[in-house]
C-alpha cells in the first residue's frame, strides 16, 4: 500500500535515489559485462534501480554489441527475479519482465529467434498474474510481434500488433501507437502489400509527431520511402527519404543519415536521373568511408559503377571498381565477393548497367548471409 | 517497461501531485463503474501508480493514462475473479497444511535463501530456471545462449555450489 500522496512522493523519491546510486555500478559492470555474472552480487546492486540501469545500458549496447548486451541483461534478470520482497510485488514483477525483455532483445538482434521468444515468455510469465500490468504486457506484446515479424510468421505478428494498439489506444499513448503501426507497416511490406504497407507508415508520421517521437517519424518516413520505390513511385519515395534524413540530421544520427542519403541515390538510379544519382552517391560513399564502414561504402560504390556505365564513364567505372576491391580486400570482406567486384573491375569497358546491378544484388545477398 | 525512472521533470512534488489529483477519480471509476469494493478498488489504484512510476517519463496525458490503467486493470481483476471460488462464510477454517511445521521450516528455508542469494548470478539464473520454473537443460542453453552441455555442468556445478553455501561452505 501507498498510503497517500506524502507516502507515494516519498517512495518516489526513493526509487529515484537508486536509480541515480546505479551508474556508478553500472559504469563498473560495463567494463566487462560478462565477467559480473561469475561474481557474487554486491548487496548495493539488488535494487531496482540498478535493475533499470542495467537494462537501459542492455538497450544501448544493442546495436553495438549484442552478447555484451545479452551479459548486460541476463545481470538485470538475476537482479530482478531476487529482489527483497520489501518492494512493491507489481514493481518486482514488471522490473523482472523488463529485464526478460532485454535477454529477448539481445537474442533477436543476434537473430536467435527461438530463443527471443523463450525470454519473452518467461518476461510474460513475470507479470501473468498482475491484473494492472496491461500496459507492460502490450509493450512485451509489441516485443512479440517484432520477433515473429522477423522470423516471418507475419500473420501472428500482425494478430499480436492489432492486441497490443487496442491496449495503447485505451492508454491514448500515441508513442507506442506509433511503434505499433510501424510493425503493422514492416509486416505488411515484408508481406508485400506494399499499399497498406504505405497505409501504416502514413499512419505512423503524425501519431509520432503528436508524441515528440522523432526516431519514430524518421524511421516511418524512410520505411515510406522504402515502400513507395518498391512500388514504383520513385519521386514519392524520395520526398520521404529526405524527410526522414533531414529527422536524422536534427537527431544527429550521422550512419542513419548516410543510409538514407544512399537510399536517394539509389531511388534517383532506378528513375534513370544518372547525374543527380552519381553526385549522391559519390558523397554518401566517402561518407561511409568517414564514418569506417567499407562495406557500406563498397555496396554504394557498385550502385555508382551502375550509374557510371548508364553514362558511359566507363574509365571511371573501372578506376573505381580498383578502389573498391582494395578497400574491401583491406576489411577482410569474404573471396567471394572480392571475385565478383574483380569481375566487374575487369570488364567495366564492356559491361552493361544491368552487370553491376546483378552484382550490387549479389554482394548485398553475400552481407546478408555470409 | 522503460526503467527510466523519475527524470527531474517528473520529480517527486510533481509526481505526488499527480496522485493527489487523479486518487479519488480512479477509486471512483472502479467502485462506480465496476463494482468493485472499495478495498479492492484502492489496493488496484495503488498499484496502478506503482506502474505508473516506472513509466512516468515517457507519459505525455497522464490523467489519460491512469484512466485507461484503471478501466484495464478493473476489468482484468473481474475476470480473475470469476475464476476464485468464494468460501462460505461460515464454513470451517481449517489451517493451511503448508504451515502445520511453519516454526521449523522457516529457519532452512531462510537459510536456502540466503545461501542461494550468495551465488553468482549465472548460477541463479541457471537454478532458477531449471528448478523452480522447470526448464530443461535444452532449453536453459537456448536462453542462456550456450552449450547443452555447458548448461548441465552449469547447473549441477551451481547446485552443488547452493547445498555447500546451505550447509554453511566457504564462500
Amino acid at each position: 500500500m501507498i498510503g497517500g500522496a506524502g507516502t507515494f512522493g516519498h517512495f518516489a523519491r526513493t526509487l529515484e535515489a537508486e536509480h541515480f546510486e546505479a551508474v556508478p555500478f553500472v559504469a563498473t559492470v560495463l567494463s566487462d559485462p560478462e565477467r559480473y555474472l561469475d561474481e557474487p552480487l554486491p548487496a548495493a546492486w539488488r535494487t531496482l534501480g540498478m535493475v533499470g540501469s542495467l537494462c537501459d545500458a542492455a538497450r544501448t549496447e544493442l546495436v553495438r554489441s549484442p552478447s555484451r548486451s545479452m551479459h548486460l541483461a541476463q545481470l538485470a534478470a538475476a537482479i530482478a527475479d531476487g529482489l527483497a520482497e520489501s518492494y512493491p510485488r507489481v514493481l518486482r514483477a514488471q522490473a523482472a519482465a523488463d529485464a526478460w525483455k532485454a535477454v529477448a532483445n539481445a537474442h533477436r538482434f543476434a537473430s536467435r529467434y527461438d530463443a527471443a521468444l523463450s525470454a519473452l515468455d518467461i518476461a510474460d510469465q513475470r507479470i501473468a498474474n498482475e491484473p494492472v500490468l496491461a500496459y507492460d504486457r502490450a509493450i512485451l506484446a509489441v516485443a512479440r510481434a517484432i520477433t515473429l515479424s522477423e522470423m516471418n510468421r507475419l500473420a501472428e505478428a500482425l494478430q499480436i500488433v492489432d492486441g497490443a494498439r487496442e491496449v495503447f489506444m485505451e492508454y491514448r499513448d500515441a508513442q507506442q501507437i506509433a511503434q505499433c503501426d510501424l510493425v503493422t507497416g514492416m509486416t505488411l511490406h515484408t508481406l508485400g502489400r506494399i499499399v497498406d504497407a504505405r497505409q501504416a507508415y502514413m499512419r505512423v508520421i503524425p501519431s509520432a509527431r503528436t508524441a515528440g517521437d522523432l526516431h519514430t517519424m524518421a524511421a516511418a518516413y524512410n520505411n515510406l520511402g522504402r515502400a513507395a520505390a518498391d512500388a514504383g513511385d520513385l519521386n514519392a519515395s524520395v520526398d520521404a527519404l529526405q524527410q526522414a534524413r533531414a529527422i536524422f540530421r536534427e537527431l544527429n544520427m550521422p550512419t542513419e543519415i548516410a543510409r538514407a542519403t544512399w537510399s536517394i541515390g539509389v531511388a534517383e538510379l532506378t528513375a534513370s536521373r544518372f547525374d543527380s544519382a552519381i553526385g549522391i552517391l559519390d558523397g554518401v560513399r566517402r561518407d561511409f568511408l568517414k564514418l569506417g564502414m567499407p562495406e557500406e561504402a563498397g555496396l554504394a560504390g557498385v550502385d555508382l559503377i551502375e550509374a557510371l556505365l548508364a553514362t558511359n564513364a566507363r574509365a571511371a567505372a573501372r578506376e573505381l571498381a580498383a578502389t573498391i576491391v582494395e578497400e574491401l580486400r583491406r576489411a577482410g570482406l569474404n573471396e567471394r565477393a572480392l571475385q565478383a567486384l574483380s569481375y566487374l573491375r575487369e570488364t567495366a569497358d564492356v559491361a552493361t548497367p544491368a552487370l553491376a546491378h546483378r552484382v550490387g544484388v549479389y554482394l548485398r545477398r553475400l552481407t546478408e548471409k555470409p | 517497461m522503460t526503467p527510466d525512472i523519475l527524470p527531474d521533470s517528473h520529480s517527486e512534488p510533481n509526481l505526488a501531485a499527480t496522485y493527489e489529483e487523479h486518487y479519488d477519480l480512479l477509486v471512483g471509476i472502479a467502485v462506480d463503474r465496476f463494482r468493485i469494493s472499495h478495498a479492492d478498488a484502492e489496493t488496484l489504484v495503488h498499484e496502478i501508480f506503482f506502474d505508473f512510476l516506472v513509466h512516468a517519463e515517457r507519459i505525455r496525458d497522464r490523467r489519460a493514462w491512469l484512466i485507461g490503467a484503471v478501466y484495464n486493470a478493473s476489468r482484468e481483476h473481474l475476470r480473475r475473479a470469476k475464476r476464485i471460488e468464494q468460501l462460505p462464510e461460515h464454513g470451517p477454517d481449517p489451517a493451511d497444511p503448508r504451515y502445520a511445521r511453519v516454526a521449523e521450516q522457516w529457519p532452512a528455508e531462510l537459510a536456502a535463501r540466503e545461501a542461494f542469494a550468495r551465488l553468482t548470478p549465472r548460477c541463479q539464473l541457471a537454478l532458477r530456471l531449471r528448478y523452480i520454473e522447470g526448464h530443461t537443460i535444452p532449453s536453459i542453453a537456448k536462453i542462456l545462449d550456450t552449450t547443452k552441455q555447458y548448461a548441465a555442468k552449469l547447473v549441477s556445478r551451481c547446485l552443488a555450489l547452493a547445498h555447500r553455501r546451505y550447509a554453511g561452505g566457504t564462500p
